[in-house]
């Protein structure tokens, strides 16, 4: 190891090898899960994140990249015996390409800094994720991060053009184009969400939109959770393609309220923030159709934010939803299923028998508009068991999810948190191609080891402890 | 024939093929039989899809903006039952003549005009089963619009011209359809005209298409009915039938006996600007006919970011040379990927050889 940290040395000047400064690393957003890693690698040049990466090829050490550490998945967590390799450094915008609304940055860029570099040209990024004021564009990449806005401006995904990238054996790579597609398979989109498994990117060039003229945010209240699931369905088969379609339940709006004072009616079950943008005409015209769709359904009134200081204050509580609803406890975690829209009702109804059943609170607030539930389980891991509590009622939301046509993870990722339910998710043959992808990329399997795809081994010991709906998941495996 | 005994049908005769090493052609709606290499058909077997059970709408709600179908069932009857909610695929693939299906519209990844303002085909793409090249059924994606378990094999498989497997079921995400659109026609130069399609976006939010072609730039505005009434005004120019831009994405502008190959370039590129006979997707997308050399050695040589797909071949030209080449040759990092994914997903080399690339 000796002779590893000498050539690490020489390669790159910022290394970290002491556990006191190191400990900042130990973990993700997921701070139930940590690790110290062996040495945080803090690279300044492309040529040192290669001399880094071929130097771990050659001597088999596990390699993890990290941009912000703003994951909730455990995705960037350390491997003990390995280098944790910082992208923080890279942090420059390098190009902004009005003619074809471009811009290339270095991964270590954060989210909101692009929209914030380009605002005076009147345009933005439009992917934005809650963490979007520390989390890297790198991070977004390998997550395939969302936000409020995806049900009609997409996931990162849809929101990249192309990518540098080091390959695990140190090669450079440019993938997709600058053009609208490119030669080949579709690699851009193996890349996204791959939980930096494939490969480590070193350059993002991203889309940029013009910024809508209008915007309007309207809040609704409705006195049943179902309700409100139901409005949503309307808003969208009426027609409607809202920027943002928010819902929160009674325990999040009080929260919320009580937080930050956002105007929040407290007097019903659910509310639903609907974002609407365009031309002047148009969001004229989309506010009238949702006015026709919520018509006799809703508690109380319409409140409409048109300006942006109100527009900011009805967000305000929906931002807030994560920490103030901290407030309501000492610790609380956060889940990310989808679900088909129209199992809202039967799925948050379970929920609460789940919440009784283990005796915690869980406050509901999801991307209503694309089925993606953020359950928030309260509990105190001060507690003797309460936080393997809340990781088992959460581990049965997620099989529910499952069970009910939807997956494990809409935006978050599966890191090391949800691996265990990959193996309820797919198959042996499924898991199979995956590890078979992984080794196309890295034939050695060391970048990010152990995260994202269980070994059937794993599915195997896992499957022995759980038999879902009757059957097992993986029957031909041996159980041990 | 119900949607499952036809999958194991498929399953059966990939594993028959694996077993023999025998290769198979797998044909859909054959609507773009002249897409992609030809097939040496005297060594390998034809796997017809045509009415073997897997057409058919699965799943279709329209609250969820998500539809389910057998990989076999047309897209002009998808597009249809869309439209009966006023919903529609955002990113317009080809009908060609009705026959297209949706496994050939994922396999081939062809998206029409809507595509620089709303994405394509993998845009969409929620999820796809497949049989693989051993015969194996297998699931990736779903239903859900937000997905991030696994990696993203789904988008992996468009464009991928059937060489990864035999697409059995897809499921794409549906959009609202605009309740109003308008199609302006205007007499400019090509040089203003590339001016235009680069700041349409900016200064038109409602815009949804854009070509030019014969001295003409078309623009086709979409969304709600004022806003698009004000945007055609705006424009200017001569009212043209909306139709317009279904005859392009079906190549219904193009002769059938030439060569004609498919730029994609950064929309700003000046690049055959002059020798383009059509150019659309805001500047991004052109279309060159009978080219008098390779047009693959003048983009190599400005260095410009993009790719050439030779999508129809003149008189059926079946020459080796790499002018013919149907699709833009990788470099050695990615052939070298390309070659280990196909592995992968079909170990012997059976599903569709060398219909993308000569090497797999």
């Amino acid at each position: 190891m000796n002779d590893f940290l000498t050539c690490l040395n020489s390669i790159c000047p910022h290394i970290v090898s002491d556990e006191a400064r190191m400990k900042v690393y130990e973990s993700d957003g997921l701070t139930a899960k940590k690790c110290l890693p062996r040495f945080v690698a803090l690279p300044e040049t492309l040529d040192q994140v290669q001399g880094i990466v071929k130097l771990c090829y050659e001597h088999n050490i596990p390699l993890v990249a990290r941009g912000a550490g703003t994951g909730l998945s455990g995705g960037a967590m350390p491997h003990k015996d390995g280098v944790l390799l910082s992208l923080a450094k890279f942090n420059r915008i390098l190009e902004v390409d009005e003619n074809n609304l471009l811009a290339r940055v270095e991964p270590g860029v954060t989210n909101l800094s692009i929209s914030e570099h380009v605002t005076d040209l009147g345009l933005y990024y439009a992917p934005d994720p809650s963490s979007q004021i520390a989390c890297t564009i790198g991070g977004n990449v390998a997550e395939n991060s969302g936000g409020v806005h995806c049900l009609k401006y997409g996931l990162t995904v849809h929101n990249v053009r192309q990518l540098k990238m080091i390959l695990p054996n140190g090669e450079m790579l440019t993938i997709g184009s600058t053009a609208f597609d490119s030669e080949g398979f579709d690699l851009l989109a193996l890349m996204h969400g791959s939980e930096g498994m494939l490969g480590i990117v070193i350059e993002v060039t991203v889309d940029l939109l013009p910024k809508p003229a209008n915007v309007v945010v309207v809040l609704a209240g409705f006195s049943s959770i179902q309700a409100a699931g139901i409005a949503v369905s309307e808003i969208i088969s009426g027609g409607l393609l809202p920027a943002g379609l928010e819902l929160m339940d009674r325990l999040a709006i009080q929260a919320a309220e009580d937080f930050v004072h956002a105007g929040y009616p407290t007097d019903v079950e659910a509310i639903l923030l609907c974002e609407l943008d365009g031309s002047e005409d148009e969001v004229e015209e989309q506010l009238q159709r949702l006015n026709e769709i919520l018509d006799g359904k809703i508690t109380g009134d319409l409140h409409i934010a048109r300006d942006e200081a109100a527009r900011a204050n009805l967000w305000l509580g929906r931002k807030a939803a994560f920490p103030a609803v901290g407030r309501l406890a000492p610790d609380y975690y956060c889940m990310d299923g989808t679900i088909p829209k129209r199992e809202l009702g039967k799925v948050l109804e379970q929920i609460s028998l789940l919440s009784e059943k283990y005796g915690l609170l869980v406050a509901n607030v999801f991307h209503a508009g694309d089925g993606n539930l953020h359950p928030l389980i309260l509990f105190d891991a001060n507690k003797p068991g309460e936080l393997l509590a809340a990781e088992s009622l959460g581990a049965e939301i997620l099989e529910m999810c499952i069970e009910r046509g939807g997956t494990i993870t809409g935006e978050h990722g599966v890191g090391v948190e949800k691996i265990d339910q990959m193996c309820l998710q797919f198959g042996s043959n499924e898991l199979a191609l995956f590890h078979g992808i992984k080794s196309v990329f890295d034939e050695r399997g060391f970048f990010n080891p152990g995260k994202a795809v269980p070994t059937l081994h794993r599915c195997a010991e896992f499957g022995a402890m759980r038999v879902t709906r009757g059957k097992e998941k993986h029957p031909e495996l041996d159980r041990f | 024939m119900s949607h499952k005994s036809a999958i194991k049908e498929i399953q059966n005769r990939v594993s028959e093929a694996y077993e023999k090493h025998n290769g198979l052609h797998i044909i859909g709606g054959g609507s773009k039989s002249f897409y992609g290499n030809d097939l040496h058909l005297d060594e390998i077997e034809v796997l017809d899809l045509e009415g073997n059970g897997l057409e058919g709408i699965i799943q279709y709600e329209p609250g969820e903006l998500v539809i389910q179908v057998g990989a076999g069932t047309r897209l002009v009857d998808v597009i249809e039952r869309l439209d009966q909610n006023d919903q529609m695929l955002a990113f317009e693939a080809p009908v060609f003549n009705g026959e297209a299906t949706l496994g050939g519209m994922v396999a081939s990844g062809i998206s029409g005009s809507r595509r620089p303002y709303t994405g394509a085909v993998r845009d969409y793409l929620l999820g796809v089963d497949i049989v693989d090249g051993q015969g194996q059924h297998l699931s990736f994606g779903g239903q859900v619009m937000k997905n991030v378990a696994g990696y993203d094999v789904s988008r992996l498989l468009v464009g991928s011209m059937g060489c990864l497997g035999v697409i059995t079921e897809v499921s794409l995400k549906v959009l609202p359809k605009p309740k109003c659109e308008s199609t302006k026609g205007l007499e400019v130069s090509k040089v203003q005209a590339l001016e235009i399609m680069n700041s349409l976006q900016t200064h038109y939010p409602t815009v949804s298409a854009s070509a030019y072609f014969e001295g003409r730039l078309y623009v086709r505005f979409s969304g709600m009915e004022n806003s698009v009434m004000k945007a055609a005004r705006k424009f200017g120019g001569e009212k043209i039938d909306n139709k317009l831009w279904e005859e392009i994405d079906n190549l219904e502008c193009f002769k059938e006996d030439h060569a004609l190959w498919r730029l994609s370039i950064a929309p700003d590129s000046k690049l055959f600007l002059n020798d383009a006979a059509l150019i659309d997707w805001a500047g991004g997308q052109r279309w060159l006919i009978d080219p008098d050399m390779n047009p693959r050695e003048v983009l190599s040589a400005s260095g410009e970011s993009g790719h050439l797909i030779l999508v129809r071949r003149k008189n059926k030209d079946k020459s080796d040379s790499p002018f013919h080449l149907p699709f833009h040759p990788l470099n050695p990092i990615l052939l070298n990927l390309h070659r280990g994914l196909k592995k992968q997903f079909d170990p012997r080399d059976i599903l569709n050889p060398h219909k993308m690339y000569e090497d797999f």
